[in-house]
């Protein structure tokens, strides 16, 4: 599948959060924080990978690190496309990424700056999946 | 002379009168007989029949009385002529006997004389031959002996030929032949050379004078031969004296002429005339100095001068003798030296030099002189002159300026008052032209950084050392800020994955820490798991101040001097601080890299650097080029390998960027040269990783490969391990 096809999903997503980042230790965190408020997380490490696993897995939630191998956050939310139903949260530690990402019109459901502030992080990710913070 | 017995010539000896009385007295007896006889042998007869019968007697008687008459009147006749006969006979018997005397006397002269010319001939230097009409040698003399070689026994007898060479009897012969038909002459005192044979078969030239006498009625001819070899071998040395001089007198440098006593020219050669530029007519044997000092001034020499007062004090001058110096000037700017040396009453010669060349030489040499003095003195550098031993011999201004010493201070004291570590050295190792690095001390003993250039030359047979010397304080600075800003410059390409680099721990640290808090706030938090938390936040923290480390030693200027180090590290740091931008731009990274790595000098930042740059480099290409690898991943290889045969390490860096071209490839390593855009790279990367590797005595090759370019750094590896 070329990274240019608009993928038409089912709408209908599962209740995964999927944390796309190349680096593992982040990650890590993440799915711990997000793993003590109960929800289920998938991870992937770059840009097409995630969009492989947003088509098969179906999440709720994707959060993903703009900067990344093969294919960046941006384009891959282009990809991903307005029709799944999927909400995308991207995440940047740059700068540059972060005012592209803001400027953009991008249909994504949040852009947080690194380094995540996880109490925020947790209060989209409930939102995103239509929970209320507790 | 014996003396002749003197006689009375009034007696003589004979006594005429007593016999013509004698012989009277006999006819007149003998008359009477035959009167007697005849009477009484007769009658008397007639007168007439006796006269006619005694007729005999009568005639007898006649006679007798005739005789007898005759002597009566003649005898004393006789007597007197008997007696001058006798005083004639006594006279010629005297002459005869003084005759014979004399002639006795002229024989004993002419013996001695004949002893005496015998003499003369025998001891002559000469050969005298005596030959007769047909050539045979009749007498020689013991020059002849001496000089041919012969004994006497053999000349005489002998034709004369067997002493004329071979090739010339023929000749001879028939020279002969003709004065025996009496064809030829002989003339009296005519002399030739020509060249005898001696018995040895050895040529002599000799002197040959014939002459010819008539001797017993027989034609003799006598020759006289001088043997000349020494008279020609001095002819032989005066011909070739003489042809040396004018030989040597026709191609002297110098243009030469000589007058006599009476300043008339008896010698002058060519080129005299060709340097003072005199007509030719004008110059020959016996022409006066008085005339050719007119026609010099003719010619426009000597314009400043009165001519004739000129000519009166050349005479003067040449009378007194001695020496005299001067120099002329030609038309058409040239010069000429002249001197003349007289010896009153006999001779003067003059020499002429020219001296344009020497004159020009002279001039150009104060102009280079002058311009070199320039240099020297508005040189910005320090030029100095040491001798072989490192006494200072000369110092510039600039040198003065430099150093603080003074001209005078300085000259006389040695080298390493100014460079006093490995002054000399610098110098004796100048096999040829050497450019080193030095450091100079100032007067008030500040030490700076030198280039010295240094070279010998030779200066009046000694060795003197050149040297320039550059005050290059300020470049090093420069050049130490262009490197640490090339450095920081490096730090700002890498902010981009530093930054990521840095902040992945952080946020880690972050994130981890929100975590513990969020579970203590929940009552969440067990112990081991905050153990294991706080642990990964420590080692977080860890790796950040490495970084920062790292930063920091990669960020301070290197003052220091080479150490010995692990390039392998250098080539891993820089690897791992570009790999987050390497993978953000897909491009792959293929390693290879030994377990370990012979160390090598230099600073182990400053190799760093230049790998990161190079990896920069590669990304960049690989990102701009137009023609992007299918799969759309770039590659990059990088490499280490060890060349033990050569002892270097070599460290490749491989792109697929496309390769450059020949022209950007010449310029790669020129400082601020670039292909990027304004505003994007400073092009002092290749450029100071030239110098970089170039301190560290190794090279930066750039060499095409297929899909891109490859960077090959080759550095010495450390001698010692």
């Amino acid at each position: 599948m070329s990274e240019h096809d608009v993928i038409n999903f089912p709408i209908g997503t599962s209740q995964t959060v999927l944390i796309v980042d190349d680096d593992p230790a982040q990650r890590h965190e993440i799915v711990t924080c997000l793993g003590d408020l109960g929800i289920r997380t998938a991870q992937a490490e770059d840009g097409a990978t995630a969009v492989e696993m947003v088509r098969t897995l179906r999440p709720a939630v994707v959060i993903m690190d703009i900067r990344m191998p093969r294919l960046n956050g941006i384009d891959a939310v282009q990809v991903i496309g307005r029709h799944t139903g999927t909400k995308i949260i991207l995440v940047t530690g740059d700068p540059d990424s972060l005012y592209k990402a803001n400027t953009s019109k991008l249909d994504v459901f949040a852009v947080i700056e690194k380094p995540i502030p996880l109490r925020s992080l947790s209060r989209f990710v409930l939102k995103a999946l239509g929970r209320e913070t507790p | 002379m014996s003396r002749l017995r003197s006689r009375n010539p009034r007696q003589p000896t004979l006594n005429v009168r007593a016999a013509s009385k004698a012989i009277a007295a006999g006819c007149c007896a003998l008359l009477g007989f035959i009167i007697d006889s005849t009477l009484e042998s007769a009658h008397a007869a007639s007168v007439g029949d006796y006269v006619s019968l005694h007729w005999y007697s009568v005639v007898l008687l006649a006679v007798g009385s005739i005789v007898g008459a005759l002597a009566a009147i003649g005898l004393p006749i006789l007597r007197r002529q008997s007696l001058r006969l006798t005083t004639e006979l006594r006279h010629s018997r005297q002459e005869l006997a003084s005759e014979i005397t004399r002639r006795s006397e002229l024989t004993s002269t002419l013996q001695a004389r004949e002893s005496y010319l015998a003499a003369v001939l025998e001891n002559l230097a000469d050969t005298v031959v005596t030959i007769d009409e047909n050539g045979i040698i009749e007498t020689a003399n013991a020059a002849t002996e001496r000089i041919f070689g012969y004994p006497l026994d053999e000349l005489i007898g002998q034709n004369v030929a067997l002493l004329i060479p071979e090739d010339r009897r023929e000749q001879y012969r028939n020279y002969m032949e003709n004065l025996k038909r009496g064809r030829g002459k002989i003339v009296p005192g005519g002399s030739q050379e020509f060249a005898a044979r001696t018995k040895s078969g050895v040529q002599v030239p000799i002197y040959l004078s014939i002459s010819e006498m008539m001797l017993d009625g027989e034609r003799k001819f006598i020759g006289v031969m001088r043997d000349i070899s020494r008279r020609k071998r001095a002819e032989d040395d005066a011909r070739k004296a003489s042809e040396i001089f004018k030989l040597s007198f026709e191609n002297m440098m110098h243009g030469a002429v000589v007058y006599d006593a009476n300043q008339r020219i008896i010698a002058f050669n060519q080129r005299y005339v060709d340097f003072l530029g005199l007509p030719p007519s004008e110059v020959f044997i016996g022409q006066s100095l008085e005339n050719i000092l007119r026609v010099q001034k003719r010619i426009g020499l000597h314009a400043d001068k009165d001519i004739e007062a000129f000519i009166r004090q050349r005479y003067e001058e040449i009378r007194r003798g001695g020496e005299t110096r001067m120099e002329i000037e030609l038309p058409g700017d040239r010069f000429l030296a002249v001197r003349s040396v007289s010896v009153p009453g006999k001779l003067h010669v003059s020499t002429f030099a020219n001296i344009t060349e020497r004159n020009r030489s002279a001039r150009a040499l104060k102009e280079s002189e002058t311009r070199i003095r320039a240099i020297l003195e508005h040189a910005a550098d320090a030029i100095m002159t040491v001798s072989s031993d490192g006494t200072i011999l000369s110092f510039n201004p600039a040198g003065e300026r430099i150093f603080g010493y003074t001209n005078q201070e300085i000259v006389g004291r040695t080298i390493d008052t100014l460079m006093p570590q490995g002054g000399l050295s610098c110098f004796e190792h100048a096999e040829t032209n050497l450019t080193a690095a030095a450091k100079g001390c100032r007067k008030d003993g500040t030490l700076f950084p030198l280039e010295v250039s240094a070279a010998r030359a030779s200066l009046a047979q000694a060795e003197i050392g050149v040297l320039i010397l550059r005050d290059v304080t300020t470049q090093k600075g420069m050049q130490a800020q262009l490197l640490h800003t090339s450095k920081l410059a490096t730090v700002g390409q890498m902010a981009a994955g530093l930054a990521h680099e840095m902040n992945q721990p952080l946020n880690v640290i972050r994130m981890a820490a929100d975590n513990v808090l969020i579970r203590l706030e929940n009552n969440h938090a067990d112990p081991e798991w905050l153990r294991e938390k706080l642990e990964l936040i420590g080692e977080q923290a860890a790796k950040v101040g490495m970084m920062i480390l790292h930063m920091r030693v990669f960020a301070r200027s290197d003052g220091s001097d080479f150490k010995p180090f692990d390039p392998l590290e250098s080539v891993r740091s820089a690897a791992r601080l570009m790999d987050h931008q390497l993978r953000l731009a897909n491009i792959q990274v293929d390693e290879s890299l030994p377990e370990r790595c012979t160390r090598v000098l230099g600073h182990s930042t400053q190799l760093e650097q230049v790998v990161i740059n190079l990896l920069t480099n590669a990304h960049d290409a690989i990102l701009e080029h137009p023609n992007p690898v299918k799969g759309g991943i770039g590659h990059i290889g990088l490499s280490l390998s060890e060349n033990q045969a050569k002892r270097t390490v070599v460290i490749r860096v491989r792109d697929t960027g496309g390769g450059i071209s020949d022209e950007i490839r010449e310029r790669v390593f020129d400082p601020f040269f670039t292909t990027k855009d304004v505003g994007k790279g400073t092009g002092l990367g290749l450029s100071i990783c030239n110098t970089i590797i170039t301190e560290m005595k190794g090279w930066i090759d750039i060499v095409n490969v297929p899909g891109g370019t490859e960077m090959v750094v080759t550095i010495p590896a450390q001698m010692t391990n």
